[in-house]
């Protein structure tokens, strides 16, 4: 799979190549955008070869081309990072940098931790000079304690939320989390029934109103055409748009013909579309997830091999839920090398810090990362900790797993395109690309050496934070 | 207060028993009238069994043999074809059994109850002797007698560097002096492990110091007297029995038992108290990683190694279990023993730790030797115990089968040439 | 995921400085070996094939052991038969089968199977009620346990198998037992349990004779059912609960013993230190035991009756008829050293009892069938039967001698535990090589040839 994304990407690289000189003066042309050029010493696009003295085209905080000796307009203003290198911007998929304490347990699908960030009182400098443009932040506790929430880490307030990535489920303490998860499963399957029933009731009142709409008929013949609910039904397949909670009844553009009747007749007949009872938020995703199999993917974490089995064992009875996102909590001292062939055959993306740790009663090392890339899992990166050190430690560690076996492609993706795909976001974020946006990270050497540092920070085409100069 | 109360409890009840044996021997003398039969005359026993395990110096194992006992000492041995039994003989006829040597354990600090004993004084106690506290057939006696074991070295606890001197005893005989081989029989060490919990702040280098400051004055003793009676000087030293002791111990006349685990520790033994202070020492215990020092301890020629009661290790660097005697024996540590360290594991279990160890790894005739003949060497008693040889003293186990199986019991236990135990009045264990 | 392919030696890495391919043979040893190693490719195609599909029928599983001396428990012991698995159960035992294709073969001629050993006991093994929830699938005394030849242990009141690395097949029997606080020191206990005995006796009475008055006196009251302790003790009375209770001394099995008989309920016994002292009150009772032969309690001189443990005490009650099952003094594992008293020595406890006199069959039966029948999961496991589960304990020797280990640990038809492929134990003769030399020591590093 994933070879064959990333050759269709190297491919329309090729070709963007061969029309780039045309494209960039036909886009100058066009409009009166003001385009933005980067000239940079190297550009780790992660969607193909690094291009040394290359340009990155900006427009409206958006990639807009990316390549070698580009032209564009002289009216563009550009960007001088001849000495950097310039790469995505980091994503950090799993955080609280500075939330308080929130813990909670039991089932709230609802409860994002949304509330808790308030973007204008946190620092997020020590993110910036990380190399982060993006985090997820997570809410805290144990079961399902919420979704996660994307921000940028700097820019203006309007374009820092990004939106909402996973479900949290702990499988941490099977004893305790499965029931918890088991529950939200139950939970979400009443308020189905729910819905089913209230479908039933609705048709049932449909079809008295039919009966006697016929009599009706019978006495007065000029009834008018159109509104047949056996049409109607005919058109709708179960599970069809009407569902949908949130739709207002009688949508105009669901149901243009039935316009007029509606609201002539919503006091007296029942109501010519089936309005389903709002299910309940905490168990939502859960809902979406049984009667339509997709929605918010769901975070698993786990925190050693054994919670793998149990996480199945769970999920036996929904097999509609997804087990493909997975944060392998003290992934340094667990036995996860018993589940990661089986994390493989998940085609799992799965969220680990950046350590090599040792085999169970052993001085064995075990290099987890690279193990579970080559098992074909995404390997997503998170510092261990939430501390500023630990942000900084983030590089050292990426260069140590390369230095002892990982891919180097896979480290750097492992903190931006891994991330992104994760979070849902890989078509706005993750790597440098026409139409992605222009979140951007620039370093003054190569990103794994351990004497180069963060020099500038792009989000959405505005440089939001540069180093201090240093003598 | 509870001691002598204790005691006083024990002599009654042996005045009972000795009040028993009085009445049985006048009737025995008034029915058979030989001229001096009494209970602790020692018998004239004769052994006919399938297979005699000798642990002598050939190591030789006799099939279908006969073992005389007369005296108290082993008098003749050999096959049934050779060996005619002689008039006047109880014969103890046995063709499905073993005859192994009587068990020695090296490391038994069940003196005078169940639990162990510590006096936790000072740091290092010099001048106390278990001799003293010695309990006479105790119940973990009796039971020691019924698996077996017939010669134990009874230690002070390790609960100080230097808990005193340990005592040498058969495990029979209702009074001490009828109980005891050697007094003192060895000096007791017990580095870094227990004493660390002796108070707040001891640790290793203060033990190690503590310990040698102790016995740099021991040697010191030891040393104006050896010049004094050398002719070396005409002033007489002072005697003093807080010292007196460690005389035998740097004449080499008895061992130094040292509790000692861990490779740092055993390390530390072998440098300290065999090296630098020339003492004769046997690591007791041995067990963690200890077995990784095996080329610093055959090194010196005379360490004797006594392993247990810890039969494994769980190696935290690969993730194995491994037998503590079958990594010393790979080592190349011949002189390797079995303890019980009794009662942490109680003291009749001794061939059964040689069975654990085996079961990790160790062989079974080694592991036999282990608790017998390199027992008795460990306790410098291998002219006395530990073998059936002619002339040894008659400490006898006769057994269903190999005595390391837990399956085999132990039928008759003879010390000193005197039926101790019989499993058919009540098996015990 | 091809160019990803040269990496492959770098990643296990050694940040010691010791040449890569002896961390590379440890790791290749220490990594334990997953379940059903051997069937690991038959395996995956068929799982390729059993999940998209829905509407196929799963593909059936094989699992055949061929060439070891079965001892069937139940049965006689029987020199070289193939013992033929299907889908985790006993499918076939006799030589000469024929077996159907995709048939996972494990050789093992030369070895002795056994049924998976039960342990009636355990603690750390299995993880605490509700095992299917909270066990470690990976613990470590898991391994050990298996590697111990232990298929089935107790955890709490939940007899389970020791399922490494799956969850399938996990839990046999749930509630076991009611378990009753009963001891000689507390009368009024003793009383109160009695009284509700009683009651739930009375209660049965009532009902009768309220069945009786319905047919002639449709207007007959039922009587009130019993409720707490007397809902109980009506359970113990209709053979829907079994009782547990720990006792030791003569006097409380003898008392408990009685009530058993009187009232009729089925116990079973912890402990029973001083069963051989009341071992006929005990069979007439229909009393069960669990019992551990290296018990020491020494004798009361105080007492004039006979009191204290005894060796013996096994076959006693063997002797009496009574069924009991062998559990260690220790009932977890520890790898701290002190050996042969814990689940990791299960066999050793049952060869204490042959040394009371207990003959080495029926010890054997103390720690599989006899143990599975008092739990009541006998019709599963505890013997090499056909239809049975397929738990086995393969080992290298006769299974109470000392020098006997595991070779490997069979659960559901899948190899839970391999000897050659677990670090744990591995070095220790190998293929039976009693002179194996000493396995390889990372540290301390200084203690080479240069020492």
């Amino acid at each position: 799979m994933r070879t064959a994304f990333l050759l269709s990407i190297y491919i329309t690289l090729v070709a963007m190549f061969c029309a780039a000189p045309a494209i960039a003066e036909q886009a100058a042309r066009e409009g009166e955008e003001s385009f933005v050029v980067i000239q940079a010493g190297r550009v780790i696009t992660l969607a193909g070869e690094e291009i040394v003295d290359g340009q990155i085209v900006l427009a409206d905080g958006k990639i807009r081309l990316v390549g070698k000796d580009l032209e564009y307009p002289k009216s563009a203003s550009v960007i001088e990072a001849r000495n950097e290198v310039v790469m995505p911007g980091w994503i950090h998929p799993r955080t609280r940098w500075q939330l308080p304490s929130y813990a909670r347990s039991g089932v709230h699908a609802d409860r994002s931790p949304a509330q808790e960030v308030f973007l204008s009182e946190m620092d997020t400098e020590p993110l910036l000079e990380a190399g982060f443009t993006a985090a997820c932040f997570y809410p805290d506790g144990t079961g399902i304690p919420g979704p996660g929430v994307v921000y940028r880490t700097a820019g203006p307030k309007e374009e820092r939320k990004l939106g909402t990535a996973y479900l949290r489920v702990t499988m941490s303490q099977p004893g305790r989390d499965k029931n918890t998860f088991r529950s939200a499963i139950e939970l979400a399957r009443k308020e189905l029934e729910k819905i089913e029933k209230a479908r039933k009731e609705w048709e049932e009142k449909q079809k008295k109103a039919q009966e006697e709409a016929a009599k009706k008929k019978e006495t007065d013949p000029g009834d008018k055409p159109g509104t047949d609910p056996k049409d109607e039904k005919k058109d709708q397949p179960v599970g069809g748009k009407e569902q949908e909670p949130k739709k207002e009844p009688g949508d105009p553009k669901d149901h243009p013909d039935t316009k007029d009747d509606t609201k002539d007749k919503t006091e007296e007949k029942p109501p010519e579309t089936f309005t389903p009872p709002e299910i309940n938020p905490a168990v939502k995703p859960f809902a979406d997830w049984i009667r339509d199999k997709k929605g918010i993917p769901l975070l698993f974490e786990l925190a050693r091999a054994s919670d793998l089995h149990h996480l199945d064992d769970a999920l036996k009875t929904t097999p509609e839920l997804p087990g493909k996102l997975f944060y392998l909590d003290d992934a340094s001292s667990s036995d996860y090398h018993h589940v990661v062939d089986e994390l493989g055959k998940h085609e799992a993306i799965v969220f680990i810090p950046p350590s090599i740790g040792q085999l169970p009663s052993t001085v064995v090392h075990y290099h987890l990362p690279a193990e579970l890339a080559l098992a074909g899992c995404t390997v997503a990166f998170v510092p261990r900790s939430d501390s500023a050190s630990e942000l900084r430690q983030l590089r050292p560690r990426l260069a140590d797993l390369v230095r002892a076996g990982l891919l180097r492609e896979d480290a750097l993706k492992g903190v931006t395109l891994h991330v992104a795909m994760a979070l849902g976001m890989e078509d706005r974020l993750g790597t440098i690309e026409k139409g992605k946006d222009a979140d951007l990270v620039f370093f003054n050497g190569d990103p794994l050496a351990i004497e180069s540092r963060v020099t500038r920070v792009m989000t959405a085409g505005d440089m939001v934070w540069e180093a201090p100069k240093q003598p | 207060m509870i001691g002598i109360r204790g005691r006083q409890i024990h002599s009654f009840h042996h005045g009972n028993r000795q009040a028993f044996w009085l009445i049985t021997s006048l009737l025995g003398l008034l029915l058979t009238m030989p001229p001096l039969a009494r209970a602790d005359v020692p018998e004239k026993l004769a052994f006919r069994v399938g297979k005699v395990v000798t642990m002598d110096d050939e190591d030789r194992v006799l099939n279908n043999a006969i073992v005389l006992v007369c005296g108290g000492k082993i008098e003749k041995i050999g096959t049934i074809k050779d060996l005619p039994i002689p008039d006047g003989y109880t014969l103890i006829d046995r063709p499905d059994h073993w005859l192994v040597p009587g068990l020695v354990e090296a490391h038994d600090h069940a003196v005078g109850s169940s639990s162990d004993l510590h006096d936790y004084v000072y740091l290092t106690n010099p001048g106390l002797r278990t001799t003293s506290a010695l309990v006479p057939e105790s119940e973990n006696l009796k039971r020691a007698r019924a698996g077996g074991v017939t010669t134990a070295l009874m230690l002070p606890g390790s609960g100080n560097n230097l808990s005193g001197f340990g005592t040498l005893t058969k495990l029979a005989g209702d009074t001490v002096d009828k109980m005891l081989i050697r007094a003192p029989g060895c000096v007791k060490i017990a580095q870094a492990g227990n004493p660390e919990r002796y108070w707040y702040g001891v640790s290793r280098c203060f033990m190690y110091y503590n310990l040698r400051q102790t016995l740099q004055k021991a040697l010191a003793y030891h040393q104006k007297w050896e010049r004094y009676e050398a002719g070396e000087t005409a002033e007489k030293p002072e005697f003093d029995l807080f010292w007196d002791d460690f005389r035998a111990v740097f004449r080499r006349d008895i061992i130094a038992l040292v509790h000692t685990q861990w490779y740092q520790v055993v390390m530390s033994s072998v440098d300290m108290l065999a090296k630098k202070l020339h003492m004769r020492i046997v690591l007791g215990h041995a067990t963690f990683e200890a077995y990784k020092t095996a080329p610093l301890v055959i090194e010196q020629q005379d360490i004797y190694t006594c392993n247990g009661p810890r039969q494994i290790h769980f190696d935290q660097h690969q993730r194995k279990i491994m037998g503590n005697a079958a990594r010393w024996w790979q080592g190349g540590v011949r002189k390797l023993g079995i303890n019980t360290d009794a009662p942490v594991v109680p003291q009749e279990e001794l061939p059964f730790q040689a069975a654990m160890a085996c079961h990790y790894g160790w062989h079974p005739y080694p592991a036999l030797r282990g608790i017998t003949r390199i027992a008795a060497e460990t306790l410098m008693l291998e002219d006395r115990v530990g073998s059936i040889v002619v002339g040894r003293d008659a400490d006898l186990g006769l057994w269903t089968g190999d005595p390391i199986d837990p399956r085999s019991a132990c039928e008759l236990t003879v010390i000193n040439g005197q039926i101790v135990y019989d499993a058919a009045k009540k098996r015990e264990f | 995921m091809k160019n990803q392919t040269p990496t492959l030696g770098f990643t296990i890495v050694c940040l010691l400085l010791i040449p890569w391919f002896e961390i590379r043979a440890a790791e290749e040893k220490t990594k334990p070996a997953p379940p059903a190693n051997e069937a690991k490719d038959s395996a995956e195609a068929d799982s390729g094939k059993e999940t998209p599909d829905p509407g196929k029928q799963p593909i059936d599983r094989y699992f055949a052991i061929t060439g070891s001396t079965v001892h069937t428990i139940t049965g006689p012991v029987v020199d070289g038969p193939t013992v033929l698995c299907k889908n985790g159960k006993i499918a076939e035992i006799g030589h000469d089968l024929r077996l159907p294709k995709n048939t996972e073969i494990l050789d093992a001629k030369g070895y002795h199977m056994y049924p998976g050993l039960v342990a009636i006991q355990s603690q750390g093994i299995l993880g605490n009620e509700p095992p299917e929830d909270n066990t470690d699938l990976y613990n470590l005394s898991m391994t050990l346990g298996l590697a111990n030849g232990i298929t089935t242990a107790v955890t709490g009141n939940t007899a389970a198998k020791l399922t490494f690395g799956t969850v399938e097949g996990h839990v046999l029997r749930q509630n076991l037992f009611h378990t009753l606080q009963y001891s000689t020191e507390n009368p009024d206990g003793r009383r109160k349990f009695r009284e509700s005995l009683e009651r739930a006796r009375q209660y049965l009475r009532d009902l009768d004779d309220h069945e009786k008055k319905k047919k002639h006196d449709p207007k007959s009251k039922p009587p009130t059912a019993p409720k707490n302790e007397d809902e109980k003790a009506l359970k113990l009375l209709k053979h829907e609960l079994v009782a547990l209770a720990t006792v030791n001394t003569a006097q409380a099995l003898n008392d408990l013993a009685g009530l058993a008989e009187q009232y009729g309920f089925q116990l079973v016994v912890q402990g029973a230190a001083e069963g051989w002292i009341v071992a006929p009150q005990m069979a007439r009772a229909g009393v069960r035991a669990c019992i551990t032969p290296r018990t020491r309690r020494d004798r009361d001189e105080r007492t004039n009756h006979p009191n204290g443990s005894s060796i013996e005490n096994a076959r006693i009650l063997h002797e009496h008829g009574i069924l009991f099952a062998i559990i260690p003094s220790s009932t977890g594992i520890t790898t701290m050293g002190l050996a042969g008293r814990d689940l990791m020595h299960l066999p050793m406890e049952a060869a204490f009892a042959v040394r009371g006199g207990l003959p080495d069959e029926v010890a054997v039966r103390a720690i599989t069938i006899d143990a599975a029948r008092i739990l009541g999961i006998d019709h599963h496991v505890g013997s090499i039967e056909v239809g049975k589960d397929a738990d086995f304990a393969i080992v290298d020797g006769d299974l109470l001698h000392y020098m006997t280990l595991v070779r490997w640990a069979i659960v559901n038809g899948r190899i839970a535990y391999d000897k050659q492929k677990d670090s744990l134990l591995d070095h220790i003769r190998p293929d039976g090589q009693r002179d194996a030399p000493p396995p390889y020591d990372p540290w301390p590093r200084r203690l080479g040839e240069d020492w």
